[in-house]
């Protein structure tokens, strides 16, 4: 490996630029291949995350980048990080997803699971902004079907 | 709030109780599509390492006059008192048996005065299946049946023993209604245990009898290719025997 830290700088959607250790900003697995394919040249543009959600990416990958951490203080960061409202947790999501960072959108997806679980399809609707296009007929029979999930 | 696209919603709903994922077919027909879809499925896990607290898991008592009822596992550990569910199931059973493999429960339907079929029946969304291409005859000889999955393909082995015989059967869910005999089986082979199934393979110990003379033997059968093998039998020393045995995994 060479001594000398080399540095990204990723473009988000709203024209902020982040100046970045490579070594961390490779966590990204998209970001790693371009790295890998040496199609880098000085500025990665990342279109479909915003500064905000950036900001809280890139305070997740430093604290996960930190040496001499404990696991206690790992698992207090990632309590603390994953209470957000749920129109950032979902934000998070997708950026997670477009730039493949598995351990994020693995926390994440477990944290909406966490507050969806219990919830009666209407507050489901809510959260996720869902039309019901179900005909009352189409409700009752998949009511009877499941009758029992209800009981 | 922005939408998450199928898979994500895919990832988050696979992380819910069975129970609560049934509430959310009514949602919206796409999300009744995404957790009826067999992608959706597959994605779900079936281990319990994602279930700590044994939420999903449940125990299922079988009652005379073919009632079948189930306690919640942690209620069972945790709480002074435990309700039971009775639950409806819809066939005529004969003879139910469990197979953990796969969390089914595998069932005898009569369907006439000799002929049995077989059923699946899965208790967690209470879904079954008959098996209509299947026919056995009832009552005249051993049966042993089990439920495994592999590869993303449910198959049904059902093993009867004639009188000397041993016929092998696997019925596989995902080829629709493939159903068919499985050669090679040693003949003169009697299989006289339940199978233990270990890493793939099943096993058995079975009896061969030559005239006055019987002998013991341990057979497997690769669920994935669906050959037959046989166990060295360890030295048991002299004399008359009955072979019993038990399988423990090693877990580290």
């Amino acid at each position: 490996m060479s001594s000398s830290t080399k540095f990204l700088t990723l473009k988000t959607c709203d024209d902020k630029k982040f100046v970045l250790d490579e070594a961390i900003a490779v966590r990204s697995q998209t970001i790693k291949n371009m790295v890998e394919d040496d199609c880098v040249s000085n500025v990665i543009p990342l279109p479909n995350v915003n500064s905000k959600t950036m900001t809280k990416v890139i305070e997740y990958w430093k604290k996960h980048s930190e040496e001499g951490v404990s696991k206690d203080v790992l698992m207090d960061f990632d309590k603390a990080f994953v209470k957000v409202h749920h129109s950032i947790l979902h934000a998070l999501i997708l950026a997670a997803n477009f730039l493949n960072d598995k351990e994020i959108l693995d926390m994440m997806c477990q944290e909406v699971a966490d507050r969806i679980k219990g919830k009666t399809p209407e507050e489901i609707r809510k959260e996720f902004d869902i039309k019901n296009d179900f005909t009352p007929e189409e409700e009752e029979e998949i009511r009877k079907e499941n009758a029992w999930a209800f009981e | 709030p922005s939408h998450l696209p199928n898979e994500i919603i895919m990832t988050i709903l696979s992380k819910i109780p069975v129970k609560s994922l049934l509430q959310y077919k009514f949602v919206s027909k796409s999300w009744l599509r995404l957790i009826s879809n067999s992608e959706f499925v597959k994605k779900y896990p079936n281990s319990s390492a994602n279930d700590k607290l044994y939420n999903n898991h449940k125990v299922i008592l079988r009652w005379v006059y073919n009632k079948i009822c189930a306690y919640s596992l942690p209620s069972l550990l945790y709480d002074p008192i435990t309700q039971l569910t009775e639950i409806d199931y819809p066939m005529n059973d004969l003879d139910i048996k469990w197979s953990d493999l796969i969390n089914i429960l595998i069932f005898l339907d009569r369907i006439s005065e000799k002929e049995v079929s077989l059923c699946l029946w899965n208790p967690s969304i209470r879904k079954g299946k008959i098996l209509s291409g299947v026919k056995l005859i009832w009552g005249c000889h051993t049966l042993f049946r089990y439920g495994f999955q592999y590869d993303e393909i449910y198959k049904i082995v059902v093993i009867v023993n004639f009188d000397k015989d041993t016929k092998v059967d696997i019925y596989s869910l995902k080829v629709d209604y493939f159903w068919r005999t499985v050669g090679d089986f040693p003949r003169g082979t009697r299989i006289n245990s339940s199978a233990k199934c270990v890493r793939g393979k099943l096993n058995w110990t079975t009896l061969i009898v030559d005239g006055y003379d019987v002998s013991h033997n341990i057979v497997s059968f690769d669920l994935a290719r669906e050959t037959w093998g046989e166990v060295e039998n360890p030295d048991y020393g002299e004399g008359k025997f009955d072979l019993s045995w038990e399988f423990w995994e090693m877990i580290l």
